[in-house]
């Protein structure tokens, strides 16, 4: 393990404070947990409040999220562990405004179970929470079994066009409507070329020869729907878009964002290589491809690998697309 | 012996059984990495210091709240799965003895039977999926059939102990259905829960100690 750290217990929490010092004009820690974090200026009163939270190890997911457009509080568990109801409890109370909270969360039994556990602990607390479970992994289902998919980097579309809908002071059955619409719109597919190693565990989550790659790989190194030779990029581009676009099915004449992103250890060069294909292999569909997203917007620490997510759009999520948000995580975002 | 116990009592017996499954917490790594994701070692470890944190200064009366801040304490110290299952069986064996200063072997029961239905609503699960129900269930059946038959507690807790071992066997050629371990499908049939086997060895550090 080749690390820049102090102790590997110590990551998320010396993470954490890093990011508060970097940014103290965005983020601020819960009062009852030092594990969850909030927008600077929570609540927003009146507005419906977003929580979102999971293990670490994959910034931007999900501390790199908050933010105004976004989501309203995170919590963060240890590498790759959900955080506890108790941290989520200690997020909810600080983002809700008065109109409820929306729990907005990637399908994994242990984050699954805590959120529950949380909603109704926050229920006794007076306060209504609702869940959207993301779950836009291709790879970890057929399309018959949807609800035991993973959820993985089409989390970012749903944190953006939830958050721009709570902005327009909808209810919470209004945002919560459309974040399922926007999660019954999104397939992702990932590939991986290395692992990554837990700190606090200081072995790889897995092995791979360094002429393979996984398609289909979970974001925790979960397993995926074969292993091959490492193929060229336009290959490996043409094989995603089969998938996804397959899946849905995306067809011709849908309008789509696109979201190519990086495990961790890729190199934006890698990215564009992979979207360069990707754009033509769309448009030969007959796809309009309204907006591009290329870049880390959900990682694995060092992984090396990519994954390619579309949502489907239509005018009213074309306007939240296009909707302010900012976090200094997501530079690109000051006005759309 | 006395077949009934106050809420120190329940305190010792689960520090002990906390020091148990720690010991236990490298092999229990090693099966959960196999077709888990690995960090059952790290969850065991982290949930039996919180219990030990906790237990040492710990002067609650109440049975039933002695459980829940248990449960309470394992999801805080770790929320992975097993933490939050586990966590859950506590809370609702702490929720079936709300007020009571002491518990006898129906008490336990009760106890038992409510953990069972924490896990079932928190997990989605079943028995037959592979996962601790299948060591859980069979165990608070073996020692329930054998206290409603006038069984002593020793025997009842070795009825249960036995019943837990046979359920943990049963996991082998049992596929996943829940979890991270799911997504290998048929990979996971031959392998030995990772769940099961941790709840099988906090069942029989419970008996032992009772005994």
């Amino acid at each position: 393990m080749k690390k820049i750290i102090n102790d590997p217990h110590a990551v998320v929490d010396e993470t954490i404070s890093g990011i508060l010092k970097a940014y103290p004009y965005h983020l601020r820690m819960a009062r009852e947990s030092n594990r969850a974090l909030v927008r600077a200026d929570a609540p927003v009163q009146g507005k419906v409040g977003l929580c979102t939270g999971g293990g670490s190890g994959h910034i931007p997911v999900f501390l790199g999220y908050v933010g105004p457009g976004l989501v309203d509080g995170v919590s963060v568990g240890n590498v790759f562990s959900s955080p506890s109801a108790d941290d989520m409890l200690a997020a909810t109370k600080e983002v809700d405004g008065g109109a409820g909270v929306l729990y907005i969360f990637g399908n994994y039994s242990g984050d699954l179970m805590n959120f529950e556990m949380a909603a109704e602990m926050s229920g006794l607390e007076g306060i209504e929470v609702q869940l959207s479970i993301v779950a836009d992994d291709v790879a970890s289902a057929p399309r018959e079994e949807r609800h035991r998919r993973r959820g993985v980097a089409g989390l970012f579309f749903a944190y953006k066009l939830a958050g721009a809908k709570a902005d327009t002071m909808a209810t919470l059955a209004e945002v919560k409507a459309t974040t399922d619409r926007v999660i019954a719109q999104t397939c992702s597919i990932g590939v991986a070329l290395s692992p990554c190693t837990i700190p606090a565990a200081g072995t790889p989550t897995f092995t791979i020869a360094d002429d393979e790659m996984e398609l289909g790989m979970g974001i925790h190194g979960e397993p995926g729907i074969e292993r091959t030779r490492l193929m060229k990029a336009n290959d490996i581009a043409a094989t995603m878009v089969e998938k996804v676009v397959s899946d849905l099915p995306f067809t011709s004449g849908d309008e789509v964002a696109v979201l190519v992103n990086g495990l961790g250890a890729t190199p934006p060069e890698e990215l564009f290589i992979l979207y360069d294909r990707v754009h033509d292999l769309l448009r030969d569909r007959g796809l309009k491809v309204y907006r591009t997203f290329v870049g880390e917007y959900a990682t694995s620490m060092e992984m090396a690998g990519a994954s390619l997510s579309l949502l489907r759009l239509d005018d009213d999520l074309k306007d939240l697309l296009d909707a302010p948000a900012s976090s200094p995580f997501l530079p690109q975002w000051r006005r759309a | 012996m006395s077949e009934s116990f106050a809420a120190s009592d329940v305190a010792s017996l689960l520090l002990d059984a906390a020091n148990d499954l720690e010991s236990r917490s490298e092999e229990l790594r090693v099966l959960d990495a196999a077709i888990g994701d690995g960090d059952l070692g790290i969850t065991v470890q982290l949930a039996s210091k919180a219990m030990r944190a906790y237990l040492a200064s710990a002067n609650e009366p109440s049975i039933g709240r002695l459980l829940a801040q248990c449960g309470m304490t394992i999801n805080k110290a770790s929320p992975s799965t097993f933490g939050t299952l586990l966590a859950s069986a506590f809370l609702a064996a702490g929720k079936a003895v709300p007020d009571k200063d002491y518990v006898d072997p129906a008490g336990l029961v009760l106890m038992g039977e409510a953990a069972v239905e924490g896990v079932k609503k928190r997990g989605k699960a079943d028995v037959g999926e592979k996962t601790m129900l299948d060591c859980l269930v069979p165990a608070v059946e073996a020692f329930k059939v054998a206290i409603e038959c006038g069984s002593d507690l020793p025997h009842a807790l070795q009825q249960a102990v036995t019943a837990a071992e046979a359920g943990l066997k049963s996991t082998v050629n049992m596929q996943s259905r829940h979890g991270r371990a799911s997504w290998h499908g048929e990979k996971t049939i031959g392998v030995q829960d990772a769940g099961a086997t941790a709840m099988y060895y906090l069942i029989e550090s419970l008996a032992r100690h009772l005994h």
